[in-house]
């Protein structure tokens, strides 16, 4: 009897590795990188060291959560691969990804700079415009995702499997 | 202009990467007295959400 495939192994790995990876760019690029804010930035502005080592802290728990995500994610990807009716899709595991990406973006965009104000994109003149691109940019991401996995869903190689390369004759 | 970017880095360095110095402890201590609890709930909800969403996700095609 034909297994069902059971794609949903891959897509959600792939969201926790997605959102987990998104999760340090926005870190690193954002928030170390260009020090457009931190953690806690629009409660508690890093105007002196102080508040500074302050925000670090926050930045580290914020790191810390997005550090687990990946290790669930590599650790939902491994268990993905033991079993055969897992296709092995790239369009589904990188539309996943970007699922996972792009739902950080909006999760995170809409609470933490909407609703509850605690640090803004890039604070100051045209706040709102940086909050809103960063929300539509995830939008953006997850669409491309959805497609992404949509485009994949007939994909069937399992996972170990060779794929099929033309030979060249030596 | 450089002499003086590398004296306020000399300053700096000590004072911000320092385990045991006053100021770091006082920034400890701000953490735990000022909402930690708060914050921390508002750091771990947007991970808990995706959370929720990749469970539901995970059942995708599973006979």
């Amino acid at each position: 009897m034909k297994e069902t495939p059971h794609r949903g192994a891959v897509v959600s790995a792939g969201i926790l590795l997605g959102a987990g990876l998104g999760g340090f760019f926005d870190g690193i690029l954002l928030h170390q990188i260009l020090q457009w804010h931190n953690m806690l930035s629009s409660v508690r502005p890093p105007v002196d060291l102080l508040e500074m080592k302050y925000n670090m802290f926050w930045d580290g728990v914020f790191h810390a959560f997005t550090w687990i995500m990946v290790c669930l994610g590599v650790w939902r990807l491994w268990e993905a691969g033991k079993h055969s009716n897992v296709p092995w899709s790239a369009r589904t595991f990188i539309g996943s990804l970007l699922l996972g990406w792009g739902l950080f973006n909006v999760i995170e965009g809409v609470i933490d700079h909407q609703l509850l104000g605690v640090h803004h994109v890039h604070p100051g003149q045209a706040e709102l415009a940086w909050d809103l691109g960063f929300i539509a940019f995830g939008l953006l991401e997850i669409v491309a995702g959805y497609v992404a996995i949509r485009a994949g869903a007939r994909d069937r190689t399992p996972p170990g499997a060779v794929s099929h390369v033309r030979s060249h004759p030596v | 202009m450089a002499a003086a970017s590398m004296a306020a880095l000399a300053l700096t360095a000590p004072a911000s990467a320092c385990p045991g110095c006053a100021l770091g402890q006082e920034a400890r201590r701000e953490v735990w007295r000022d909402d930690f609890f708060p914050h921390l709930a508002v750091a771990v909800l947007p991970f808990i959400i995706i959370g929720a969403i990749c469970a539901r996700l995970h059942t995708l095609g599973r006979p």
